[in-house]
């Protein structure tokens, strides 16, 4: 029974298979060989940048840029975007609420040049205050990054609403989709932000995959972060000129295979249908929500306005690793600890949480074993 | 280990001793403190270490962390007691080098003994070690 899906989900059939005939039938390295395998593969690896747009809501696959994951996406922003415009004197805008991959690049900028870091706070139900994120949004502001939801409170946050308020004061805006991706539409453009990122292993695709996508209109700001080969245009001893993006980024040979399997997996996603996924989660987390307080001595986190997938709770005097031993001994997997949230968690004065997450294959039997697991604990420790 | 297995090591072994911990106390003074942290989890506690004479007269602990790791380091406070920072060293290094290997390692303290055979603890070996390090970590960067 697997509600650790916030970490990473399952991989799908269709991504697995995808892979596994790229790897054994089509394999070659791309944008280099004269001959058939290299074309087809290079065919494929593009197609599926094309398909990642078009996922995405964009026509445009020049948009789209392969990484390792949301981490590297954020990192490549953060170096190959926003270190070269930082001056003394401004800040950059982000919230307590971001996992450690959307606030440790801020923090360290803004360490190596001077500039302030405002951290958007939270209300005790766990949503942002969004009159302070207005109020710390100025002309000095050179990038807001948020979450789309929290990986430990489940909080949706109503981008809409922040990304507008970003756009009025013309401030570049980067959205980390890592928990929506799966199940919301996004993209640079039906959200009106500049970056986007995800990673392929939280919807049914392959570790060690990842997306950037930046607007149209920071396209020509992003320049390469790592240097050598596949990112030319020319080399000289003297010097060299790059591609533009995304073709700047990928030096070295990338991950073709991954690149197969996550295109498979938008498909598979596609298949099903984001509005029936949103529906099936929103359904189990209501049902969560419903149940887990006949657990004695539960502690739910939050209560945000809105929230979906992810419910993080604690059991008194018990700590959560110790919960998830227990109930990992009634096969059941869940995540406990900070979840890469610290400076959240301190905010809440909390030090550690349990975190439940669901996926399109749990089912509210599980949550009923959950809350019987649970109980069963209770009565253990006491 | 099964879950009938888990019940009973936290019965009677783990439970006693997260609920009667050896020593847990906040102390205002102390010779000098150790602070054992783990920033995956959040356990966090500090170790208060008295003195008399280059000798450890009493080891005291307060914090917050998980059944495993308060157990596991209320354990090692009581085993430190009146021993030379050499020899704390060495107890250290030993119980680090215990869990860390495949073969078992034998202790005459009934305790430590019974912390080393969860050695194959999945996923909670670190949470044992938490303190264990913290205190080998300490004394291998001072001079004794």
């Amino acid at each position: 029974m697997y509600l650790d899906n916030a970490a990473t989900t399952q991989r799908a059939q269709s991504v697995v298979n995808a892979q596994s005939h790229f790897d054994l039938y089509e394999n070659a390295n791309i944008h280099r060989g004269i001959y058939d395998l290299s074309n087809q593969a290079t065919q494929k690896f593009e197609n599926a940048r094309t398909e990642i747009a078009r996922f995405l809501g964009s026509g445009n696959a020049n948009t789209v840029a392969f990484t390792q994951g949301t981490t590297a996406s954020i990192n490549i922003v953060a170096q190959s975007f926003l270190a070269p415009r930082l001056q003394a004197g401004d800040n950059i805008v982000t919230t307590i609420m971001e996992h450690h991959a959307n606030f440790i690049p801020w923090q360290m900028l803004a360490q190596k040049y001077q500039v302030e870091l405002r951290l958007v706070p939270i209300d005790k139900n766990g949503d942002l205050e969004l009159v302070q994120l207005s109020n710390f949004l100025d002309k000095e502001t050179k990038l807001l990054a948020i979450s789309h939801i929290s990986n430990t409170l489940g909080t949706i946050h109503p981008l809409d609403e922040i990304i507008e308020l970003a756009k009025r004061k013309d401030i570049p805006v980067l959205v980390d989709a890592a928990q929506s991706a799966c199940h919301f539409e996004i993209g640079v453009d039906p959200l009106n932000c500049d970056f986007l990122t995800f990673s392929g292993h939280k919807m049914f695709g392959p570790f060690g995959i990842g997306i950037l996508q930046v607007s149209e209109k920071y396209i020509a700001d992003m320049m390469p972060y790592n240097y050598g080969g596949g990112i030319i245009k020319d080399v000289k001893v003297e010097e060299t000129s790059f591609r533009n993006f995304p073709h700047n980024l990928d030096a070295g040979t990338p991950n073709v295979s991954s690149v197969i399997g996550l295109a498979a997996a938008l498909k598979f996603i596609s298949g099903i249908g984001k509005s029936a996924m949103r529906s099936h989660l929103n359904k189990l987390t209501l049902y969560a929500l419903d149940q887990l307080p006949q657990v004695p001595g539960i502690e739910i986190i939050g209560n945000p306005k809105k929230r979906i997938g992810i419910i993080s709770f604690n059991l008194k005097n018990i700590h959560p690793h110790d919960i998830a031993s227990f109930l990992n001994k009634d096969d059941i997997a869940l995540r406990a600890g900070m979840h890469c949230t610290q400076p959240l968690l301190n905010a809440m004065g909390l030090q550690a949480t349990a975190r439940v997450s669901f996926s399109i294959y749990n089912n509210e039997e599980e949550i009923n074993k959950l809350v019987v697991s649970l109980k069963e604990l209770m009565r253990f420790w006491s | 280990m099964t879950k009938q297995e888990l019940q009973q090591l936290f019965k009677n072994e783990i439970l006693p001793e997260n609920d009667n911990p050896y020593h847990f106390q906040e102390l205002q003074r102390a010779s000098f403190t150790v602070e054992a942290y783990n920033s995956m989890c959040g356990d966090k506690y500090t170790l208060y270490f008295n003195t008399n004479e280059g000798q450890i007269t009493s080891v005291y602990f307060y914090g917050f962390g998980c059944a495993l790791s308060k157990a596991s380091i209320s354990i090692m406070c009581k085993s430190m007691e009146h021993l030379s920072p050499n020899n704390i060293t060495s107890l250290s290094d030993q119980f680090i080098f215990a869990m860390d290997q495949e073969h078992s390692t034998e202790n005459a303290d009934k305790k430590i003994q019974m912390l080393q055979q969860l050695k194959h603890f999945d996923g909670r070996v670190d949470c044992i070690k938490l303190g264990w390090e913290a205190v080998k970590n300490h004394f291998e960067n001072v001079d004794l």
